[in-house]
């Protein structure tokens, strides 16, 4: 029993094919206001309103030629996708989404287990150029390592400093969250007053998040107009349909992480509607209302901004978005000890 | 530079060696042959101005090739006509005195087979690299045919 | 660190049209770059020696798309210049509203195309919106929107009415407000901003001797314009400022075009209101007497140039066109060497690149065979996948050292 339960909310939800609909549906909320931002529409006519046309790219892409450059390392650079594929969904997995799942997917110090998992797929990122043998790959990889030193970082900093406030004083005693991100969101769910106090963390967190995704003003590991795709750009066919759903999972995950640490994250208790507990289903909705806020605030920054250069991006990263995040923890640590909670 | 100031100053320094013909208003004409071609080019661009070299087009005139210069100092447009022997088609570089000129002479060698002397980079630069040598497409001698395609018949 | 050679184009997403650059790299900064062009030449210069000179107005519209005003006019002008033909006024002035309209449209192409250079794809979605705009004023009075047949020996071919005239004027009001935001976003959105300013440098002196022209030379303080300095068409009785700017660089460049696209809803707007009646064309023989002429336009991209020979007959004897583009290849080497390599496709698209304006020379000839005639597609195809294989696009991995053979050997 306990083994379907698990392969269940591995596979079915929270885990592959809820991870599967659910970024495709986030990539598609990103088009919609990306477009609508920018007076156009948007995808329209798969699936009404276009709710279909991330999946049905993603299974064009699944269809298309396969092709490798003779010159690479066929096992490495075949191997590279599913790697990436595997760690983006091992880290959405550790998000705690409903009661029920937790004693299988949530332990103290999974806040770090899943920075490092949804660091993988950038050092993938690298080295997939790195393997494609194609001086504009090269260059893009290149460029991905040097933006990972820039916001690396600022987006742990800025996510650990909820994590620092969070726990409570239980009979004179101090019990600490320990990162796990249940707590801390169970934390700020109770204490939500408390959650105005890391604006500042929220702020890089995003900026920093956007950085990672490579996305607009960031995307400089990836600027079209400069060198083709970057790292990904002898990828074709299956491996590239995968690396893209994994940057899809990416924003999923690493919104739904800001959304579990900064704004109070989904666990609710039991809600009793007759004998039957809903919990499950408003943290559900919980879930997808505060993760979406997140993704519609990345939309926003992407459509509002040109792309910056490389060394502007690390200029930015090292002036602005570091002293911020220390800022942060500063303010947690200064609270924690003057503040009893 | 109007065109009676510039009749005025060549007539001043080169007295009769060299006539500036106005056809048409802000259009000058001076023929000059090729030896004097450096000294007159250098005049114009440092004592009148004569900045801005706006093409060089060359012409296959039967007997001789020419090449004109059309230069300009902002308002009127002056053209220096060059006669070049189709035995000895030789000229020298301008770039020391118009480097922008430096792409126009290029044509010139690729499209009409004139030798510009001293060029700093006399690569071909339109037609493509396996294009045979001493083929010279804008020389008259060059005959291209202009065929109308035959309607397409329904079906193809 | 060995500098590094890397080829961009002829196919390569920054670039519109096909060219190919070699840049030197060391690093993320250029060293040096060559320029290879001529991939868009169409044997047009010669072509022009087969057709007639009616013929010969629709060949040089397709000179381009974007300028092709800019290519009818002048060889127009330099027909009726040997003809000894004085035009009505009302054909000069629709020959300057449609240029105006011409600019306006380029302008803003281009305003777009930076921002997607920069990656600021909103800025291209808006102004490309705005765009339409002045394509369906193109529309409105010609049919087309680009290729627009206005002009013909002798004047233009289409009338403008009384209708289209109030139309126009509404669209050019809005035309009007929506370059107020262009002009604000230039000269004050951060991150556009960052990534033009201070890029592409070219020097005041560096553009005067590389003989620069339009809006590159402008941006780098050189006030020159052909509509004022050489006047034609109606633009003797239309006034106008000529816009410069001193920071001779991309910032510079789009400050320039864009208060150009001011300057040229204002054209538009006096033309509209002053435009005199009359007659729009004169009957023009077939045969021009055999003389010369020259006539200089100022294209969106800067002077074009056109020199015409003829003979007597039906057909001229020489037509030379040097279009803007080309004058700007020198200046744009300049101010690509010690960039960095994020910076080429906006440094290159700063010039408002026409390649097919700059190629006009024919490639229809089967050098190795020896023969004359004109290719079918089929045969290009198959000229040009023999050529590739010659290049070395099959690999051969042992040879070239792990890179991958298309960057080998160039």
């Amino acid at each position: 029993m306990e083994a379907v339960k698990v392969l269940l909310y591995l596979l079915v939800f929270p885990g592959a094919i809820f991870l599967f609909a659910f970024s495709t549906f986030a990539e598609w909320f990103d088009r919609k206001v990306y477009a609508r931002l920018q007076n156009r529409i948007g995808p329209l006519h798969t699936g009404s309103h276009g709710l279909l046309q991330p999946v049905a790219d993603f299974f064009k892409l699944m269809a298309k030629e396969d092709i490798v450059p003779a010159a690479a390392d066929k096992g490495i650079f075949n191997a590279l996708p599913l790697i990436s594929f595997a760690s983006a969904l091992a880290g959405f997995l550790m998000i705690p989404i409903f009661r029920a799942h937790l004693p299988f997917t949530s332990f103290p110090g999974d806040l770090i287990v899943i920075l490092y998992l949804l660091s993988i797929p950038t050092i993938i990122y690298f080295l997939a150029g790195w393997h494609s043998t194609n001086y504009f790959a090269m260059l893009g990889s290149f460029r991905n390592l040097t933006q990972l030193f820039g916001y690396e970082v600022p987006l742990f900093l800025a996510l650990l400093a909820p994590g620092m406030l969070a726990g409570v004083w239980q009979g004179g005693i101090w019990m600490p969250t320990n990162w796990q991100i249940a707590a801390v969101g169970r934390f700020y769910m109770t204490h939500a007053y408390l959650i105005p106090v890391n604006i500042i963390g929220f702020v890089v967190a995003l900026i920093a998040l956007q950085a990672k995704l490579e996305r607009v003003p960031f995307d400089a590991p990836e600027a079209e107009t400069e060198i083709v795709a970057g790292a990904l750009t002898e990828y074709s066919g299956k491996k590239l349909a995968l690396f893209r759903l994994t940057v899809d999972m990416e924003l999923v995950a690493g919104s739904a992480l800001i959304a579990a640490v900064f704004l109070g994250g989904f666990i609710l208790q039991p809600v009793m509607l007759g004998s039957f507990d809903i919990s499950p289903f408003l943290s559900f909705i919980l879930f997808v209302l505060k993760t979406l806020f997140v993704v519609a605030l990345l939309s926003l920054m992407r459509a509002l901004m040109g792309r910056l250069r490389i060394d502007q991006t690390i200029a930015f990263s090292w002036r602005w978005l570091a002293p911020l995040s220390l800022v942060q923890i500063l303010i947690s640590v200064a609270l924690k000890a003057l503040v009893r909670f | 530079m109007t065109d009676d100031i510039l009749q005025t100053k060549v007539k001043e320094h080169f007295g009769d060696r060299f006539t500036v013909t106005i056809p048409h208003p802000n259009r000058a004409w001076i023929t000059v042959s090729v030896e004097e071609l450096p000294e007159l080019a250098k005049w114009l661009k440092d004592d009148l101005g004569y900045y801005h070299c706006s093409t060089i087009t060359g012409l296959d005139s039967g007997e001789v090739f020419e090449a004109l210069y059309h230069v300009t100092a902002g308002a009127g447009e002056l053209t220096l006509r060059v006669a070049v022997p189709k035995t000895n088609p030789h000229l020298p570089t301008l770039t020391a005195i118009w480097p922008g000129a430096i792409l126009y002479e290029r044509e010139l060698q690729d499209m009409f087979g004139l030798v510009i002397d001293g060029h700093p980079d006399p690569r071909r630069y339109v037609l493509p690299e396996d294009w045979p040598d001493g083929v010279y497409p804008l020389r008259k001698d060059y005959v291209y045919t202009y065929q109308e395609a035959p309607p397409a018949k329904r079906g193809e | 660190m060995p500098t590094i050679k890397v080829p961009l184009g002829p196919q390569h997403p920054a670039l519109k049209e096909p060219e190919s650059f070699k840049f030197e790299l060391d690093g993320e900064r250029i060293v040096d770059v060559d320029v290879r062009m001529g991939y868009a030449h169409r044997g047009i210069e010669k072509g022009f020696e087969a057709r007639n000179f009616t013929q010969g107005i629709y060949l040089a519209e397709r000179i381009c798309g974007i300028c092709s005003h800019s290519h009818t006019t002048p060889f127009a002008q330099n027909a009726e210049e040997l003809l000894k033909l004085e035009i009505p006024p009302r054909a000069k002035w629709i020959r300057s509203l449609v240029g105006e309209l011409e600019r306006i449209h380029s302008h803003l192409l281009w305003l777009g195309v930076a921002g997607h250079e920069v990656g600021f794809d909103s800025l291209f979605m808006y102004t490309w919106r705005d765009r339409e705009l002045v394509l369906d004023m193109l529309e409105h009075i010609s049919g087309n929107r680009v290729h627009y047949g206005m002009n013909t020996i002798g004047g233009v071919r289409r009338d403008i009415s009384a209708e289209q005239v109030t139309k126009l004027k509404e669209m050019n009001d809005i035309v009007t407000a929506r370059t107020d935001y262009y002009i604000k976003m230039c000269t004050a959105e951060p991150t556009f901003m960052a990534r033009i300013s201070g890029v592409g440098p070219l020097t005041t002196q560096q553009a005067l001797d590389l003989n620069a022209v339009g809006p590159m030379a402008r941006a780098s303080g050189v006030k020159r314009d052909v509509r004022k300095d050489d006047p034609y068409a109606a633009y003797g009785e239309i006034p106008f400022d000529v816009i410069t700017a001193d920071s001779c660089d991309i910032l510079g460049r789009a400050v320039v075009r864009v208060f150009e696209l001011l300057q040229s809803v204002k054209i538009v707007d006096y033309i509209l209101k002053n435009m005199p009646a009359g007659d729009i064309k004169v009957k023009a023989p077939r045969k021009i007497p055999s003389g010369e002429a020259i006539a200089r336009y100022e294209a969106p991209r800067g002077e074009n140039i056109h020199f015409m020979k003829s003979n007597g007959t039906e057909k001229p004897d020489r037509v030379k066109v040097r279009a803007p583009t080309y004058a700007n290849m020198p200046a744009t080497i300049v101010s690509l060497r010690g960039g960095y390599v994020a910076d080429i496709p906006i440094t290159v698209a700063a010039i408002d690149p026409c390649f097919c304006c700059a190629d006009r020379m024919v490639r229809l000839v089967d050098p190795r065979k020896g023969r004359n005639d004109l290719l079918s597609w089929p045969q290009l195809q198959q000229y040009s996948r023999d050529w590739l294989r010659k290049m070395g696009t099959v690999p051969r991995s042992e040879r070239s050292g792990g890179l991958s053979p298309i960057f080998r050997g160039i």
